[in-house]
């Protein structure tokens, strides 16, 4: 019950604050309105277990790219201006969107996903991993870690840090090559970016 | 047992998340507006594989330690990062030389 509750509330300020980003006439309102958005899905983060992905989405989306995104209005456009925010295709893009969202909302109701959902996750997951321990390569490193890092009052099998570890793990073994190729955009991109904005 | 809040709710959370994306990005004059539209798009997609990691990853087989929902989610949050930097600073740039940011404007490749 209480878990509906917070899903609502969850769910109602980041799709209010979606709706306040497309509805606000003032480009640095929408700003603000996205913010609240942000939170909001970090919310569902937070709900649906990842609480990692959940700070960092305060962090990198609220702190960071909000605040980048007040800069550039600052930077370029009247704050103050109350002129027309939607172009002419404001109705067509009405049209599309809705379809859209009906087209999302039907397939993910009406399809049989291949649900699997274990008394508590967390317990789920640490038997998988020790499971996948057996065949693979990475996984013992996960194993032993959730064996070792167990505080003494914590001895019920379920690790409380996994989800970080398992991510950390996943990052730096089994996705190494994306990580690293991620970072490598991240770089130039920024580099690139200061060299745009520059002159 | 079964989980408290069905899967497709959340699928419907991301679709409506996408979807008012979608509209700022097509609907906005404001080149600013748009790039918003596109981080709301990011954003649903996100909460999409983060919805899809928590219901169907752990024991499904997908990968080694089952966090690929989760790794995915944070390569399009670098990648959001990249972009939303990178189209700023065009924005910043385009400023400087036409003294506007209104999409409608932006014709100097415009045959």
């Amino acid at each position: 019950m209480i878990e509906k509750v917070a899903f609502g509330l969850v769910t109602a300020v980041a799709l209010g604050g979606a709706l306040g980003v497309v509805a606000a006439r003032n480009v640095f309102v929408s700003a603000l309105w996205l913010v609240l958005s942000f939170i909001g899905v970090a919310g569902l983060y937070a709900l649906l277990g990842a609480d990692f992905l959940a700070a960092t989405q305060v962090l990198i989306y609220v702190g960071a790219i909000s605040v980048l995104i007040l800069f550039a209005i600052m930077l370029t456009s009247n704050v103050m201006s109350d002129e027309r925010a939607n172009n002419r295709q404001a109705f067509l893009a009405f049209i599309v969107a809705s379809s859209v969202v009906a087209a999302l909302g039907v397939l993910g109701y009406r399809t049989d996903w291949p649900v699997t959902w274990g008394d508590g996750a967390t317990i789920v997951r640490v038997e998988a991993a020790a499971a996948g321990g057996a065949v693979g390569a990475s996984a013992p490193v996960t194993a032993t870690d959730g064996a070792a890092g167990q505080p003494a009052g914590n001895t019920d099998g379920v690790n409380r840090d996994e989800n970080v570890v398992q991510l950390g793990t996943a990052l730096l073994g089994e996705h190494l090559l994306s990580f690293e190729v991620i970072s490598l955009v991240l770089l130039v991109a920024l580099i690139g970016a200061i060299v745009i904005a520059r002159d | 047992m079964t989980p408290t809040i069905a899967l497709w709710w959340y699928l419907l959370v991301a679709a409506a998340l996408f979807s008012i994306g979608l509209f700022g990005a097509l609907s906005r004059r404001n080149a600013v507006g748009v790039l918003m539209g596109i981080e709301l798009m990011l954003n649903g997609a996100n909460v999409n594989a983060v919805a899809f990691w928590r219901y169907t990853g752990p024991s499904s087989g997908g990968g080694l330690t089952g966090m690929d929902g989760q790794v995915f989610a944070i390569m399009v949050i670098a990648l959001a990062a990249a972009e939303a930097a990178v189209g700023l600073a065009l924005i910043i740039s385009i400023y400087r030389s036409q003294q506007t940011v209104l999409l409608e404007d932006f014709t100097s490749l415009h045959g």
